[in-house]
């Protein structure tokens, strides 16, 4: 009797080895909404696609190898070690890096400038609102421009515009959040002119960024916790 | 020493009861190892979220908690698409980043994995499109 439990149990264990990398639905009520599965992360790129090596200037400049690039640029298969420097202002360097698949990777050691971007990109934009190293009340727009685009126009919701220069391939605007929300950046270079969204949300004054006073009303949670899906 | 009548039968059973226990002990511990092992060869899980028709300018109504080490939202269809990721600890913001079609939460996490979290995502466009939630952790 005992043995059987034991085998039982062994039994249970194995099943549960075995299945550590299957897929695992989380639910909500009866509402399956996620899933839990092992990734494969995108092997490291060998060098910036040729697309990119043309359009980028800063790709000439090697730099010394980042030490660890964010959650989003490994999965793309980002490769440190071909990492460029495209800017530095004594503080951050900000880096541009080979992908899989010929997309590329924007990555700073403030941890700031971030994202990941296919071919066929001629300016990128990005905000961010709450990140550690973004200094309070501040909204940041950035992005990555071609060759021949030395600055971009970013236009504001009261009518203004605001040109940011272009230095290696890299812009970046930041403004208080009280100022007019950043709309659209527009370009004009060798060739080409366009505009696209700053991509800020119209909501961007929402919420609390995290700050160093704060750090001790964060509730710990045992990480291997289950993930729970709230529905509304 | 010697054995009574009533006693060999008992040490008898010890004996098997302890050889059990010793393949017991070595298969758990394979298990373990087994386990450690698999655990350890991939490197990031990933949880995907949201999924599903997402309303212009909004925020996925479905959102995840736990602890995560990143939290991207990305769309995959063609053309421009804003969208945005949104980490938050109660009653603070860990991470907020918007970018066209895939953005993710880069080192904003760094330091608070173990720390209580709702990773969220949004479609920060002018229509409703398919917006996709992943967080990864260990």
């Amino acid at each position: 009797m005992k043995t059987r439990r034991i085998v039982l149990s062994l039994a249970v264990l194995l099943v549960l080895t075995v299945g550590g990398g299957t897929a695992v639905a989380l639910s909500s009520g009866n509402t399956k909404v996620a899933t839990e599965v092992e990734i494969k992360l995108s092997a490291p790129a060998d060098g910036f696609s040729e697309q990119f090596r043309q359009a980028l200037s800063a790709t000439n400049a090697p730099a010394s190898p980042i030490k660890a690039v964010d959650g989003l640029a490994t999965v793309r298969g980002a490769n440190p070690e071909e990492a460029r420097v495209a800017r530095y202002d004594g503080a951050s360097a900000v880096y541009l890096l080979p992908a899989a698949d010929g997309w590329l990777c924007i990555s700073s050691t403030s941890g700031l400038e971030a994202g990941c971007y296919d071919a066929g990109t001629t300016v990128t934009a990005a905000s961010v609102m709450c990140a550690p190293n973004l200094p309070p009340d501040t909204v940041e727009v950035f992005g990555i421009a071609e060759d021949g685009i030395d600055r971009v126009a970013i236009a504001r919701a009261d009518g203004s515009t605001v040109d940011a220069p272009v230095t290696g391939n890299v812009y970046i605007y930041r403004a208080s959040r009280e100022a007019p929300r950043p709309l659209t950046v527009a370009w004009e270079g060798k060739g080409s002119a366009g505009e696209i969204s700053a991509n800020v949300p119209e909501d961007f004054r929402d919420g609390t960024c995290i700050t160093a006073a704060d750090a001790g009303e964060l509730r710990r949670v045992d990480p291997d916790e289950p993930v729970q899906v709230v529905s509304p | 020493m010697t054995l009574s009548r009533t006693q060999a039968p008992r040490v008898l059973t010890m004996g098997v009861a302890r050889v059990v226990r010793r393949l017991v002990a070595t298969l758990v511990a394979a298990a373990v190892v087994a386990l450690l092992g698999s655990s350890s060869a991939s490197a990031l899980t990933s949880i995907n979220y949201c999924g599903i028709l997402v309303n212009p300018n909004s925020a996925c109504p479905f959102y995840i908690t736990g602890s995560f080490t990143t939290n991207t939202a990305s769309y995959s269809g063609s053309g421009n698409v804003g969208v945005c990721e949104r980490v938050d600890s109660p009653p603070a913001n860990l991470s907020r980043r918007c970018d066209n079609r895939i953005v993710g939460s880069s080192t904003d996490l760094n330091g608070w994995y173990g720390y209580y979290m709702e990773a969220k995502v949004g479609n920060d466009s002018n229509y409703r499109h398919t917006i996709d939630g992943q967080a990864l952790r260990p």
